[in-house]
């Protein structure tokens, strides 16, 4: 009873706290918006569920089941960014060490975070439900709405997952090196790598996304409704748009999931991942001693006894005055060289040596292969520095220096431009490799779209950094760009001209609007 | 050199007014501004800043209004903020040297400002260590040796002994002293002996307004025959306390000494005792108060 009275508090205190921020309004308003596009209308010019040119019609089970997929797909990932920050927000505000010097267990904390976690997604799922069933309406294809048809999927495919996501995200929390952003990326790539097993395996079975308990059935249907059309190839999800047309699909009748008690205890199983996780988090959690990562990660702290080599202070009467001589006027001569010099310096702090050897082979590679191959190291070249670009624009605000730099003289005009200039330069080096091997094969319009992603990803970056303050939202949208646009070749992605198809005069104006976007958002920090 | 606050006001959400119609002229020297927690001093000290911008009123250096070209200002500008990082891979001198790059320090001229400012906050043996190890002292000192990079014309300082030891505390006082002479130094603080060690006048800030601005001898004046010192049976002390405004209580063997401020003897054997600026703050806040 008491131990379920403290989980109680912990995920409701920590719950509250994330739901009454304005930005979690912001976040609501946007789920509405997803199931929105997630039901178009026939003859739009993107579907999100085809199979063989037919889809269901948008009775209660089809809009839940298609709308539950969607939120599924799109939650898992984003939804573990939005709620990995709650271990985070506890050391950040100090709450931490308050609770760590009660009796609270290791367990117990880590499981209350993981409960608050799924509370604050489960909201966002329960958000979308309502308005699957008002798509429903307003699509007025059959107006009929069963409400267990309609929500079951919500709670047999999206809330295990969301159980299982919010203990990743506390566990993600407590391994030091998955932390921070790296451990944004790899959760990318996990994501990704189970959305494609998912997709591929979405035959039949209880796979972690849920898809395999549905798209059988709607295959089936579509295949009894349509005999002979090829329902196991020609199956698309996600937002498929059509090129240069709309789609015209004819629709058939599907009554949705069987919901059985083994599916329904297969589903269930997702929840006991999400606990098992979370007291996988336990045995990692630090319970607020950092000390215990000092040793490996931070510096170690500085003792001012002697014995440390750091003299005493000098006693205070002894002291003697006029130590500090005046500064002559000459000196007050700004550099902008000496600032982007020590942008450059900050930015590139903090990386093991083994940053820097990956960084030059992948420089050496590039420079070394033929050109086609070339273009790879250029992709592997530029998602090396994620860590160093998404730091950009937020360092004021996430190291509290916010105050000392927008009090000196001209920080729009001297600061950000070096910070900028020094993101382009950490761009330019990486990718030397692939430029110097485009210089010698006098690839020029391939040199002109290698400059405008130098260009673009830092002004990405500072953009996105500046505006939210946390690095995680440029971690996020920049490894799905690079995922989507270079290394899968969707063409209007590309903003580093792997594909050779789009113009980099897109990506040059995309640049010049983020820079006019990053100043923006510069100017309105600098006078609240 | 003089800046000038006038009707200064500033509004946040909910309506909540940090300050209200503050003025204040303040010419070289160091001003002590003295109030207590929340009395709306970090946000003065934001807006002379140029951090923030008053929702009402004007603040002006050397007649320059501030808020329309703040970086007039802002060149001369030496600010240590009640709160502000560091960033952890840096060491002293790293750090100090990319701030001094921001505020358009030549390099040269930099680096010998930056070994005199490490060797006046005593960090000259920990100046290659990463800031991430600096303990919270260590650490408010980078902050006050930042401030004083461009060798400034208005120093701000918002509670800069905050951390620092008894001794580092008498340091940066005396430093304090040897600035002030040519430049005006704003020094915000709830700690009365702070102020009471080096400022030539006292602004009282209580509620987001302006309670007082005088000489420190003024203030003490202000109280003389108020303070008394009085002996008590320990089972008194509740009642006293309610009754009067007292500033300190002490347990000795004949009973408890109280330090109370009075219009007129509290009762039978109390003595007038010499005021301090600590009678003189509690009675100009607790009058303030009791008037709003």
């Amino acid at each position: 009873m008491r131990t379920a009275r403290i989980l109680y508090h912990l995920a409701r205190a920590d719950f509250l706290e994330r739901v009454r921020r304005y930005s979690f309004l912001i976040t609501l308003g946007l789920t509405i918006y997803f199931a929105y596009i997630c039901v178009p209308p026939n003859h739009a010019a993107y579907v999100t569920l085809q199979i063989a040119g037919h889809r269901g019609v948008y009775g209660s089970a089809y809009i839940g089941s298609l709308v539950a997929m969607q939120t599924v797909l799109i939650l898992s990932l984003l939804g573990f960014y939005l709620v990995k920050n709650a271990v985070d927000r506890d050391l950040q505000t100090g709450v931490g060490q308050i609770l760590a010097a009660t009796r609270l267990t290791k367990p117990l904390y880590a499981v209350g975070k993981a409960l608050s976690n799924f509370a604050v997604l489960a909201v966002m799922v329960a958000v979308m439900a309502l308005a699957a069933g008002l798509m429903q309406l307003a699509r007025h294809e059959d107006m009929a709405i069963h409400p267990w048809e309609l929500v079951a999927p919500f709670l047999f495919i999206v809330m295990p997952v969301m159980a299982a996501v919010a203990g990743v995200a506390i566990l993600f929390e407590t391994i030091p090196w998955l932390r921070g952003g790296l451990g944004n990326v790899a959760y990318f790539f996990l994501w990704a790598a189970l959305g494609a097993g998912a997709e591929a395996s979405a035959s039949a079975g209880n796979d972690p996304l849920g898809f395999g308990v549905v798209i059988p059935g709607i295959r089936s249907a579509c295949g009894a409704a349509f005999p002979g059309c090829a329902t196991s190839q020609n199956f698309s999800m996600g937002f498929n748009f059509a090129s240069g047309k709309v789609w015209d699909l004819t629709t058939f009748r599907w009554e949705g999931v069987h919901w059985t008690p083994g599916i329904v205890l297969g589903r269930l199983l997702w929840f006991g991942v999400g606990l098992g996780m979370a007291m996988l988090a336990a045995m990692f959690f630090h319970r607020f001693d950092l000390a215990r990562e000092v040793r490996k990660k931070a510096p170690a702290p500085v003792s001012e006894s002697p014995e440390h080599g750091v003299s005493a202070a000098r006693p205070a009467t002894h002291m003697t005055l006029s130590v500090l001589p005046a500064l002559p006027r000459r000196a007050r001569r700004f550099s902008f060289g000496a600032m982007v010099r020590a942008e450059l310096r900050l930015a590139l702090k903090g990386f093991s040596r083994w940053w820097y050897i990956v960084a030059a082979i992948l420089i050496a590679g590039g420079a070394v292969s033929p050109l086609a191959i070339s273009r790879f190291w250029l992709i592997a070249a530029w998602i090396w520095p994620i860590l160093i670009w998404s730091a950009m624009g937020t360092r004021e605000a996430r190291q509290g220096t916010g105050q000392l730099i927008f009090s000196t003289a001209h920080p729009l005009a001297r600061q950000l431009p070096a910070c900028w200039l020094a993101g382009v330069i950490v761009a330019v080096l990486t990718g030397g490799g692939s430029a110097l091997r485009l210089v010698l094969a006098g690839d020029g319009s391939g040199l002109a779209a290698w400059a405008v992603g130098a260009l673009f990803i830092p002004t990405l970056a500072l953009a996105l950094g500046v505006w939210s303050g946390s690095r995680k939202l440029f971690e996020v949208i920049y490894t799905l760009l690079w995922y989507a646009g270079p290394a899968n070749q969707v063409p209007q992605l590309d903003y580093m001209g792997a594909t050779g198809v789009t113009s980099p005069l897109v990506f040059l104006t995309a640049t010049l609007l983020l820079a006019a976007f990053a100043l923006m958002g510069r100017q309105r920090q600098i006078r609240i | 050199m003089q800046l000038a606050i006038e009707q200064v006001s500033k509004v946040y959400k909910g309506n909540i007014w940090a300050l209200k119609d503050f003025s204040l002229e303040v010419g070289p020297g160091i001003l002590g501004l003295l109030g207590p927690n929340g009395a709306g001093k970090s946000t003065l000290m934001r807006i002379l800043a140029t951090i923030t911008k008053a929702t009402n009123g004007t603040v002006t250096w050397n007649g320059v209004d501030t808020s329309r070209s703040p970086d007039g200002l802002r060149a001369v500008l030496g600010y240590l903020p009640q709160d502000f990082g560091v960033y952890p891979n840096l060491n002293a001198v790293e750090f100090l040297e990319y701030l001094a790059a921001a505020k358009g320090l030549d390099s040269q001229s930099a680096r010998r400002r930056i070994d005199e400012l490490l060797a006046v906050v005593n960090l000259v043996e920990a100046r290659k260590r990463p800031l991430g190890g600096y303990s919270g002292g260590m650490k408010q000192r980078v902050g006050i040796a930042q401030a004083l990079l461009n060798d400034p014309q208005l120093l701000i300082v918002d509670e800069p002994t905050a951390g620092l030891d008894p001794e580092e505390r008498l340091r940066f006082r005396n430093l304090l002293s040897e600035l002030a002479g040519a430049r005006i130094v704003i020094l915000s603080t709830h700690i009365v002996s702070d102020v009471e060690a080096c400022a030539a006048s006292i602004a009282l800030v209580s509620q987001g307004q302006l309670v007082t601005h005088a000489a420190p001898e003024v203030l003490l004046r202000s109280v003389e025959g108020k303070v008394w010192e009085w002996v008590i049976p320990s089972a008194e002390l509740a009642a006293i306390r309610q009754r009067y405004l007292t500033s300190s209580a002490m347990h000795r063997s004949d009973g408890v000494h109280v330090r109370l401020v009075a219009e007129s003897p509290p009762g039978a054997g109390a003595i007038r005792a010499m005021p301090t600026l600590e009678d003189a703050y509690l009675y100009w806040i607790s009058n303030t108060r009791r008037a709003a």
